[in-house]
């Protein structure tokens, strides 16, 4: 609709596929390669084979992959539930309450992973809530970051449902709370269903706060990847790096699936 | 209260044909309601100073164009929106901080609301539990509701696996099945297409006599549903109640020119009033005296040498040769045949700046610029008072 | 009852405005989520500024400030950051505005299936980006090895890993995604009629893209170019992966201070100068948003 004539369309998608290839994929690709690669010193890797994957899901980075997967659940999980909480009664309350919420809620996204790190580590290191040194100061890290997109996310789709159901389930004697039992969660549910896979996307890959409060005792993926990495193994970065991206994949494309009868098809 | 006038039997005055002709509490009461949003100078009104009448089991449409304030008067009714003056109030309660479930109404919105991740039965049975009706008694009156609206062999369903006509009848069966005293539709036949509009239109007929003890309330803009379904029409313009009578007087005798414009469509002629006896007048008009119906509006008579309207409906104006005798003259401007009837646009000679609409049965071909004769029948029409 | 009038009556009520009645229970239920946002977040934020006026001998005072406010590295830094930072948008912009335009207005099979792509590497981490780069681009990396064994030459061509210029082009390869996404909603907007209508009277594409398409795209340029500023101030994995020998940023700083040399005082400065300047280029891409939709709103 654009360009009519097929010899333009050719030419820009041509520069279009390049672009894509090198800017995106070939990125993408290579971590996956090196990953199998023994060695790469020329224009390809050579000596593949799983050997470096068999090492990425043994040992510390299967431990770490088991702790950036519980992390991410009940991080997500939390965030979720107190995002949808805070989307959904906000809209009841008086404006200006609702006004601070969305201001409050957004507030991690504004500012850089590494400060509010560097909080949680300053405010929950003393008594009377000593948190540092534990697995809860990580887990309240990442919660802290992945709530602002699950309040946004789940706000989103509560700006699209159509009032009328719930007017309509209302005007047929329903209480608030049946309401939103039986008629808001279900309509809402495939938007949960991607917010909670954002989530847990997110939070596998966060690596700013995670590094300043992190014990030895619980470390996640990407704190072993960087470990890795600064020690000089960079392949063996690779190939943990890409089975983050698998199982993160994975996740969001099950957490997607999550649409209930309220879907469309 | 206004006086009704002994020579008068067949005209109602406006003030008592806001209230119903039954006797008893109404089943639903408007006092003086009037909602407005924004604050200062921002203020919007979408309903001001309302008030109405309706008797159980009347049934009661509110007809006007969008921005009327009808759709936001049936909110008000249902407890989806707050008035900020007057009260509202259902079998002589005051409903008006009450919120929705709690005032037990059935309401039928425009866009049916069907809840989809839920099966038709379990649609039909939502207000049923949220009533807390006992678990024996759910399966029988949810079949009681489907079987109402023909939609029995429908329960286990999916709502979007239904037409829309379907689903509407899913949805009327949904609020029916709480026994409300009052079911409001709002603009019921507006999604659906011709032929299904006139299927339903029948069916919502016999719903009425299904129901003889259920007020119903319709909100809609389509002059044809009112007059189908109404005992009384409710006449709204720009946020106020303008007219309300039963269909037969407001078409007969349209108090107001908004009234005759809106329902049925009319010509509405300049005139001078001659001379008035009773309830008929003579009302001279391009050079011809022709007589008209006077009904008295609001006390008032009319006086003789007063401007008035004519108001005559295009089917009832008749097109001849131009050498009839008594015919007028004029020309032909516009001519188009829409089926059943073909409507014609003319002017006339003696009635400057005013095109005279006629619909006349078949189909008429008559050339653009012809000269035709037109003729009023007896009496022309019926007077309305020009708006201030 | 009162009398029905058939004529409009003179302005409105007499009747004095009802209030609605205040209702606690919905302030009640908003308030826990809220409450504990403001402890898990605020809180600590909070006691970053307090611990950035903390002295040495125990006291309060602004000597840690003048102290990071002055030394060179956090000079160095804050420019550092700032210039990557507008010049990795910049990067983003051009670079988005052309693949959103060709995947909005250049129809092809797959289009979707590319759009899908381009939406999920946003939800992965920033780091991997870096860790690619260092196979394709380092100087012992597959491009270079290609270049060589065609050129014959000695001396890698590409050197820029761990260069300020390394750590844009990541940042541009990660950020993109954050601009195609609102221009593609914006163009999702634009009725594909008034581009037949130009065409139709004789535009060129050049034309049409410059007086169609582009000034609907501008609200959305800018609302997605404050966005991916805020966050390329803020990226971190990016510079960490990259490594702190060429690219000092200021989150990079934070983390060096803070855990690797553990001076917290001079880390809660610096944290607490990043907070404000991203607080206030976060309240300025809202304020673009909000036009930017109000504007939309308006039209339609």
């Amino acid at each position: 609709m654009l360009l009519w004539s097929k010899r333009s369309r050719a030419i820009v998608l041509a520069v279009f596929t390049l672009v894509v290839l090198i800017v995106f994929i070939a990125p993408l690709a290579t971590v996956v390669l090196a990953g199998f690669a023994g060695s790469w010193n020329g224009p390809l890797p050579s000596g593949l084979g799983f050997g470096r994957f068999g090492e990425a899901l043994s040992g510390d980075n299967l431990a770490s992959l088991s702790v950036s997967l519980q992390t991410a659940f009940i991080a997500g999980g939390l965030a979720l539930i107190l995002g949808t909480w805070a989307a959904i009664a906000s809209r009841e309350a008086p404006d200006w309450l609702r006004r601070i919420t969305d201001a409050v809620f957004h507030l991690p996204i504004a500012v850089p992973s590494v400060a509010i790190g560097l909080g949680l580590l300053i405010a929950f290191n003393n008594r009377p809530l000593l948190l540092g040194g534990t697995r809860w100061i990580v887990i309240l890290a990442h919660f802290v970051l992945v709530l602002a997109f699950a309040f946004s996310a789940v706000s989103a789709a509560m700006d699209r449902l159509n009032p009328a159901f719930r007017q309509a389930a209302e005007s047929l004697g329903a209480s608030p709370a049946r309401v939103l039992t039986r008629v808001t969660l279900p309509l809402l549910l495939p938007a949960l269903g991607a917010a909670a896979g954002l989530a847990v996307a997110l939070s596998m890959g966060e690596l700013g706060a995670t590094v300043m409060v992190y014990p030895a005792t619980w470390k996640t993926l990407p704190v072993t990847i960087f470990g890795l990495t600064d020690r000089g193994q960079a392949f063996q970065a690779a190939a943990s790096t890409t089975v983050l991206l698998l199982v993160t994949l994975l996740a969001l494309v099950l957490l997607g699936r999550i649409r209930g009868r309220a879907a469309l098809r | 209260m206004t006086d009704l006038k002994a020579n008068t039997p067949a005209t109602a005055t406006l003030g008592a044909s806001a209230q119903p002709t039954a006797g008893g509490t109404p089943a639903i009461t408007f006092d003086n309601v009037g909602v407005a949003y924004g604050r200062g100078k921002k203020v919007t009104h979408a309903l001001v100073d309302f008030s109405l009448q309706v008797a159980p089991g009347e049934t009661v449409a509110l007809l006007g164009p969008s921005g009327s304030g009808k759709s936001t008067a049936l909110n008000a009714l249902a407890g989806f929106v707050r008035p900020t003056s007057g009260t509202v109030l259902l079998a002589g309660r005051d409903v008006t901080d009450l919120p929705p479930a709690k005032r037990g109404i059935g309401v039928v919105l425009q866009s049916y609301a069907l809840f989809p991740h839920m099966r038709v039965e379990e649609n039909v049975a939502f207000g049923l539990k949220s009533h807390r009706v006992p678990r024996g008694e759910i399966g029988p009156r949810v079949t009681e509701a489907l079987d109402m609206v023909g939609m029995s062999s429908f329960g286990k369903r999916l709502p979007r696996e239904l037409s829309g006509g379907q689903q509407q009848r899913v949805a009327i069966a949904r609020a029916l099945a709480i026994r409300p005293g009052v079911l409001l539709l709002d603009e019921p036949l507006a999604a659906l297409d011709a032929q299904l509009r006139q299927s339903m239109l029948a069916e919502l007929q016999l719903l009425k006599e299904a129901l003889p003890d259920t007020a119903m309330m319709y909100v809609t803009h389509d002059q044809a549903e009112a007059l189908a379904l109404a005992d009384r029409i409710v006449v709204m313009n720009n946020a106020r109640l303008m007219d309300v009578d039963t269909a037969e007087n407001l078409w007969k005798r349209p108090p107001t020119s908004f009234t005759a414009a809106f329902l049925g469509g009319a010509n509405l002629i300049p005139c001078t009033v001659s001379s008035v006896i009773g309830n008929s007048a003579l009302v001279g008009l391009a050079g011809q005296n022709l007589s008209a119906d006077a009904p008295q509006t609001a006390g008032v008579e009319w006086e003789a040498g007063s401007a008035a309207l004519l108001c005559i409906r295009p089917h009832a104006l008749q097109i001849g040769a131009v050498t009839e005798s008594g015919a007028i003259p004029a020309t032909v401007n516009a001519s188009v045949w829409r089926g059943a009837t073909t409507r014609v646009v003319l002017s006339v000679d003696g009635l400057p700046d005013r095109l005279i609409d006629v619909d006349t049965p078949g189909h008429t071909s008559l050339q653009v610029g012809s000269q035709v004769g037109l003729r009023f029948p007896e009496p022309a029409g019926v007077l309305v008072r020009i708006p201030q | 009852m009162t009398a029905v009038l058939d004529r409009p009556a003179p302005a409105p009520d007499t009747n004095t405005p009802r209030r609605a009645p205040l209702r606690i229970g919905p302030v009640l239920w908003a308030l826990p989520p809220l409450i504990i946002v403001l402890v898990a977040a605020v809180y600590p934020l909070i006691r970053v500024c307090l611990e950035s006026i903390k002295l040495r001998d125990g006291g309060l005072g602004l000597d840690t400030w003048t102290s990071v406010l002055g030394s060179q590295a956090f000079r160095s830094a804050l420019w550092r950051t700032v210039a990557i930072a507008v010049t990795s948008t910049i990067g983003c912009l051009i670079l988005g505005t052309f693949l959103a335009i060709v995947l909005a207005f250049v129809p092809f099979p797959g289009s979707t299936l590319v759009g899908r792509v381009i939406d999920t590497i946003l939800s992965l981490p920033s780091f991997l980006i870096t860790l690619a780069f260092t196979f394709l681009y380092g100087t012992a990396g597959a491009v270079n090895a290609l270049i060589s064994s065609i050129t014959g030459a000695q001396t890698p061509l590409l050197n820029f890993l761990y260069t300020p210029a390394g750590v844009i082009a990541a940042e541009i390869t990660f950020f993109t995604p954050f601009v195609i996404r609102p221009l593609l909603a914006a163009f999702s907007l634009l009725p594909r009629a008034q581009l037949d209508a130009a065409a139709s009277l004789g535009a060129s594409p050049l034309r049409i893209l410059r007086s169609v398409i582009m000034p609907e795209a501008w609200p959305a340029l800018m609302a997605g170019g404050s966005l991916v500023l805020l966050l390329t101030l803020n990226e971190f994995g990016i510079v960490l992966f990259t490594g702190a020998k060429g690219v000092m940023t200021l989150p990079v700083l934070i983390y060096t201070r803070g855990i690797v040399t553990f001076d917290l005082p001079g880390a809660a400065v610096i944290a607490a100068v990043q907070v404000v300047l991203s607080l206030a280029l976060y309240i300025t891409y809202r304020a673009i948003f909000a036009r930017v939709t109000a504007g939309k709103t308006q039209e339609g």
